[in-house]
């Protein structure tokens, strides 16, 4: 962190207004993980020149406190935890072909109550408040995963500013200083309803491989719950494992 | 954030979900009939049948003509863990596994097993054919292939009481030390339906394994097709510092 007062009346206005937002980000007035205003509306605001607001702005994508985004915005990175961590056990993802260009579309984003099902799978009671996200990824503009998402409001509040085709929802996560350590993982076999199927663009009576996890974070409170449904035909689960000493 | 108004199907789903838990239903109960349900929650009986339909075919619930759908057992859930095998672990959920020997040869390698296994093509392996059977009801059939080398004369062993592996423990002082798997679907051939006692082209778990001895050698190339209906495949991911870890390891270390 820097030290106060390195920007006067005097200083450039660039410098002065890196100093600004890097103030709104440190306070928190622009939350990790969301887009502060564009390049336009700060050169309106301030009444500087664009050129002045893109040199600021850039300083700060430099430092890895911004990250810009094409045609999306300018959003605010949260600080990462550089744990070096093993990982042991668990599905991973492995795609058959290997992956030229993946797009996530966010379908429905939504604060809704638990319920029993999901409290009962989270820990809270069912009148509790949750996000349910639902959105569909593409590899190479073929629809290949569909993910429901439930997180408790409690740990992620900025969630519903956060731009979830930017960053994961595990990085949203750990932006708020939630380490996911350990999660349960099943895999079924299920058949989607047909309006589901047609998300991605698969035959209902097919099947697709249904993953789900209930992801914990260092003091074993439940942090997420997943869903996620794929084609068969795309991807296999892969997981390694070792005989217990 | 847009406001969601779920869809009927997804309420009544949901609403089914609920309903098994907070009335704590068990495995042999019968739930409320249809119309009862449909009245209560004010859902129309033909969405309230297709969530029915949902669950019946993801193994939740089986429908008796005329009586009523009931609750399952729950599904024989496999951990891929420790390398357990099938028998003990599903003694620990209370289920009972029987293994039919459907065939041994010998076999040579071709082009994909041989680069598996390392080794040029025409190398010689037991190719082992199984059926394995949960309580009474057929579930998986697995094919594995293991070095003739090192198993001389597997065929005269008993391969139907059981794990494999114990077998190749016991009998050959092969360890199995880790593994891999690769899980994806696939679709009932004739003799797999028929075997199994499904519909032909019925999706099945298609589990590729690779098994490693403690010399690092791969001890065993397994293929199973199994029945999504009766299994579920589960694994805890960890995510640990190596550093903590060590420590764990060796408590008296410095």
């Amino acid at each position: 962190m820097r030290s106060e007062g390195a920007v006067g009346p005097k200083s450039p206005l660039y410098l002065q207004l890196r100093e600004l937002l890097r103030n709104k980000i440190e306070s928190g007035e622009y939350p990790p993980g969301t887009a502060i205003p564009s390049v336009g509306r700060l050169a309106e605001t301030y009444g500087i020149h664009r050129l002045s607001v893109r040199s600021a702005v850039s300083a700060l994508v430099g430092e890895g406190l911004l990250k810009a985004v094409q045609g999306k915005g300018i959003f605010v990175l949260g600080e990462k935890l550089e744990q070096d961590l093993e990982t042991v056990g668990g599905f991973k993802l492995n795609m058959l072909d290997k992956q030229k260009k993946s797009d996530t579309r966010v379908l429905i984003k939504t604060l809704r109550t638990a319920g029993t099902v999901y409290g009962s799978l989270l820990g809270y009671p069912p009148e509790a408040r949750i996000y349910y996200i639902k959105q569909v990824s593409y590899v190479d503009d073929e629809p290949v995963f569909l993910e429901e998402t439930y997180i408790p409001e409690a740990l992620v509040p900025n969630l519903k500013d956060i731009d979830l085709g930017v960053f994961s929802v595990y990085e949203a996560c750990e932006f708020y200083g939630i380490q996911v350590v350990r999660g349960e993982q099943s895999l079924e076999i299920t058949e989607l309803d047909p309006m589901d199927a047609r998300l991605l663009n698969t035959d209902p009576k097919r099947g697709v491989l249904a993953f789900r996890c209930v992801s914990y974070d260092d003091q074993d409170r439940a942090v997420e719950f997943t869903r996620t449904y794929t084609r068969g035909d795309r991807c296999t689960f892969n997981v390694h494992y070792q005989r217990e000493a | 954030m847009q406001e969601y108004k779920p869809k009927p199907r997804e309420v009544a789903g949901e609403l089914l979900e609920s309903y098994l838990l907070e009335q704590k239903l068990r495995p042999g109960d019968r739930l409320p009939s249809e119309r009862d349900l449909s009245k209560a929650w004010g859902l129309s009986r033909s969405t309230l049948r297709s969530a029915l339909a949902r669950m019946e075919k993801n193994g939740l619930l089986c429908a008796k003509r005329g009586s009523g759908s009931y609750l399952t057992p729950p599904k024989y859930t496999r951990h891929l863990q420790g390398l357990q095998s099938l028998s003990q672990s599903a003694a620990e959920q209370g289920r009972v596994v029987t293994t039919r020997l459907l065939s041994i040869k010998r076999v040579e390698c071709d082009k994909n097993l041989a680069r598996h296994f390392n080794r040029t093509l025409g190398y010689l392996l037991y190719k082992i054919v199984r059926l394995r059977r949960l309580d009474g009801e057929p579930v998986m059939l697995e094919t594995a292939y293991i070095p003739t080398e090192r198993v001389g004369n597997l065929e005269k062993k008993n391969l139907e009481t059981g794990s494999l592996f114990k077998v190749l423990e016991k009998e050959y002082g092969l360890i199995p030390k880790k593994g891999e798997e690769k899980i994806g679907i696939t679709y009932a051939t004739a003799d797999e339906a028929e075997l199994m006692g499904i519909r032909e082209d019925a999706p099945l778990f298609w589990i590729v394994s690779q098994t490693y001895d403690q010399w690092g050698r791969l001890m065993e190339y397994c293929h199973t097709a199994a029945r999504p209906d009766r299994l579920r495949i589960a694994s805890v991911l960890e995510r640990r510092d190596p550093a903590t870890e060590e420590r764990r390891r060796r408590p008296n270390a410095k």
